[in-house]
């Protein structure tokens, strides 16, 4: 067997655990959370939690001892541009929304609610985690 | 850009699947480097290169409409 078959094959044996991991995780809180409901057990809903938990910090492990990367270049590329999308769209919320429900709160026109300043509130830290995350690429990168 | 992976690939009989193995990405990632649309990195082009036993160049050549 030679070196490139053998990091195809460690790729998938990794994302496959890796997506056990996280179905494990999934799957087994929600049957939990369900069990709490069902039999009114507030332990089940702790237990649903921190077995969602373990799956999501499972997937993170495996992840991180993959020997290889655990997406060929291509899907990291798509990766890469979807999230740029992503922020793009969410960049152009903030941009129109921020100053629009703004200038209707402070003009009595519309009351704006409390889950809406929540929402553009979530989206100014979302803009301040990019600015921090590029900053930190770019000293890596220089 | 554009590239001759499907007739190289011919010349040695060898599937996407078989290209996609010998240099360690996934078969829709040869693909879409044969359709021309998705541009391989420096690294996976010197593999596909090596597999040929040829250079870059002779593989690779900038689409008409590249940038610069």
């Amino acid at each position: 067997m030679n070196e490139t078959s053998n990091v195809l094959e460690t790729r998938q044996k990794y994302r496959s655990w890796m997506n056990s991991a996280m179905g494990t995780g999934i799957v087994g809180g929600a049957a939990l959370l369900i069990a709490a409901a069902l039999l009114e057990r507030d332990v089940l809903v702790f237990l649903g939690v921190a077995v969602y938990w373990a799956g999501m910090v499972g997937y993170l492990v495996i992840k991180r001892r993959s020997p290889v990367r655990t997406r060929d270049e291509r899907e990291a590329r798509i990766s890469q541009e979807a999230s740029e999308l992503t922020l793009n769209v969410l960049a152009a919320l903030l941009i129109f929304s921020a100053p629009a429900i703004t200038v209707l709160e402070t003009t009595g026109v519309y009351e704006v609610s409390r889950f809406v300043w929540g929402m553009v509130t979530m989206l100014v830290v979302v803009a301040m985690v990019v600015g921090v995350a590029n900053w930190h690429v770019e000293r890596r990168r220089s | 850009m554009n590239n001759d992976l499907p007739e190289r690939r011919d010349e040695r009989r060898m599937s996407q699947a078989d290209l996609a193995a010998a240099v360690g990405v996934s078969r829709q990632t040869i693909n879409a480097i044969e359709r021309d649309r998705y541009d391989p990195s420096l690294d996976l082009a010197f593999d596909l290169a090596e597999e040929f036993g040829c250079r870059i160049e002779d593989i690779f050549e900038p689409s008409e409409d590249a940038d610069g």
